[in-house]
């Protein structure tokens, strides 16, 4: 059995479980990220302003679905399977496969600015984490090895 | 303890993100509307744009990828998700 460590962060207005981890696509070095947990989301979606801290030429991925998030337009490209990272409670790596998007907002604006990453219910199921809620301390995903 | 070198970085650009947050009321003063970006707890760049920002991090040898590279709105957006 493992825990990845959550932590709460504001994201949209209000405070919401969060994760940090790396996204490994191809030979691209490493690109740090950090999502909301959110099991109300089918998807794992990169923010484009999180992917614009690389090279990774996200422009020219397919378009898989046209999405809302709120009252905002967002067109999810596939960029494929990535190798996601994440740190234990241990300090050890777990790695992890995973399908991932980019979530593109097709309007401008500060709230386009500020859309998050996300580590969907798709992810949660493809690995069988749980999010464990605790009174007294961090939340974290638990697994087993 | 944390010995691995990459669960190491991730734990520092957590604490980062955390640290952009709490200062937010105050970076609006001087970053309003602009990207800054910010690494060990400094504020290492800013700009317009995200890639104006990655330009200035890359020319001071720092990754962009690996960095807290985030907007400084007027307002928080609200949103249930």
């Amino acid at each position: 059995m493992f825990k990845i460590p959550l932590f709460s962060g504001k994201s949209l207005g209000f405070e919401r479980d969060m994760v940090t981890f790396s996204v490994k696509y191809g030979n691209f070095p490493n690109l740090f990220c950090k999502g909301i947990v959110d099991t109300g989301c089918p998807f794992t979606i990169i923010s484009e302003s999180s992917i614009k801290r690389t090279r990774i030429p996200y422009n020219s991925k397919p378009s898989k679905y046209n999405v809302q998030l709120g009252n905002i337009n967002m067109e999810l490209r596939e960029l494929g399977i990535c190798e996601l990272n994440f740190r234990d409670e241990k300090g050890d790596i777990k790695k992890f496969e995973q399908e991932v998007y980019v979530g593109i907002p097709l309007v401008k604006g500060y709230l386009a600015q500020e859309l998050p990453s996300f580590i969907g219910k798709d992810f949660l199921n493809n690995h069988s984490l749980s999010i464990i809620n605790k009174k007294e301390e961090d939340n974290y995903l638990m697994g087993e090895d | 303890m944390i010995t691995n070198t990459l669960a190491m970085e991730l734990k520092s650009f957590e604490t980062d993100f955390i640290f952009f947050q709490d200062k937010k009321e105050y970076l609006r003063k001087d970053f309003l509307n602009k990207f800054v970006a910010i690494k060990e707890g400094e504020i290492v760049a800013s700009g317009n744009s995200i890639e104006e920002v990655n330009k200035i991090l890359e020319h001071k040898n720092i990754d962009p990828a690996k960095t807290v590279i985030e907007f400084v709105p007027e307002e928080e957006g609200i949103m249930v998700l």
